[in-house]
């Protein structure tokens, strides 16, 4: 939305534009989701590792794994 | 920033010139840096009557006590023309009377959105006040926002009691501002004429009149 400040005489003295509010804000699921999606986003592997106990390169062929569509080879 | 109010019905005898009937005061509680606006069902519509130079319109607006910093319309379709914004005091038999505040001029031809004035107005007891535009300069209608009680649905708009429908033709219609449709001279805003019944003898009633839309600073 466009907030246009006139002087009263013809002249525009100052603009600004705010965002229209959203018409469907997110629910409290969504911001939920929105949030562990970042965390695993930002876990990396040696922390996995490290968190687990076990060699970095268990942890990569197990992130293959799960990124393999079924009926694909990781 | 948002535009926000906070409105609240209460029951009450309000001194509005009225034989002595029940009124619906319609109060505003304002925060600062709120923004209020004159109630009711709104349109974006370019058929708001302001179509010639001279041209004016009234709203009827309750505020409280305080400063104001921002007076303003809002378009959604710019056009060729110029407004002169402005409050009148409130009169005996609910109508406008002298000017008090004459804002200025704003460029309805600018960016679509918010055309606001800055201002400072102190308001030193609540009550009833009148907003007012007038066509300073015409070349075509903008699209502007506001408050249409021209529809079949009696809920369109908020009525004010006492008074009349303003088409006998649809009860179901309210009026819900005064408009003046007389060159009347620009360049300034004049003591209000009376309510006449015409709006070129004087002020009528309307179905449609402009939203406005002003800031409270404190």
């Amino acid at each position: 939305m466009n907030i246009n400040t006139h002087d009263g005489k013809g002249r525009i003295i100052a603009t600004e534009t705010i965002p229209d509010p959203d018409p469907y804000p997110p629910t409290d699921v969504e911001r939920l989701a929105a949030v562990l999606v970042a965390k695993v986003d930002a876990l990396t592997e040696a922390d996995a590792a490290k968190a687990l106990g076990v060699d970095e390169g268990r942890i990569t062929a197990a992130t293959a794994e799960l990124a393999a569509e079924p009926g694909q080879t990781p | 920033m948002a535009i926000r109010s906070r409105t609240s019905f209460v029951a009450s005898k309000a001194t509005l010139g009225l034989s002595s009937v029940d009124t619906h005061a319609i109060l505003v509680f304002s925060t600062t840096a709120s923004y209020l606006s004159n109630l009711g069902q709104t349109a974006a519509t370019s058929s708001h009557l302001m179509n010639a130079a001279g041209y004016e319109a009234w709203q009827p607006i309750y505020l409280t006590a305080g400063t104001y910093d921002r007076l303003g319309v809002y378009t959604t379709v710019a056009a060729v023309s110029t407004w002169r914004l402005g409050i009148d005091n409130n009169t005996t038999g609910f109508r406008p009377d002298t000017n008090l505040l004459d804002a200025g001029t704003v460029d309805m031809n600018a960016a679509a959105g918010l055309q606001q004035i800055t201002i400072s107005l102190t308001i030193s007891a609540d009550g009833w006040y009148w907003f007012r535009a007038k066509v300073d300069a015409y070349t075509a209608s903008p699209t502007v926002m506001c408050v249409n009680g021209n529809s079949a649905t009696p809920t369109q708009a908020v009525p004010v009691l006492g008074w009349p429908i303003a088409n006998s033709g649809n009860a179901g219609r309210y009026a819900v501002g005064l408009n003046r449709q007389n060159a009347s001279g620009t360049g300034s805003l004049p003591t209000a004429p009376t309510i006449t019944g015409s709006p070129v003898t004087g002020l009528t009633y309307t179905e449609i009149g402009p939203k406005f839309y002003i800031r409270k600073a404190s």
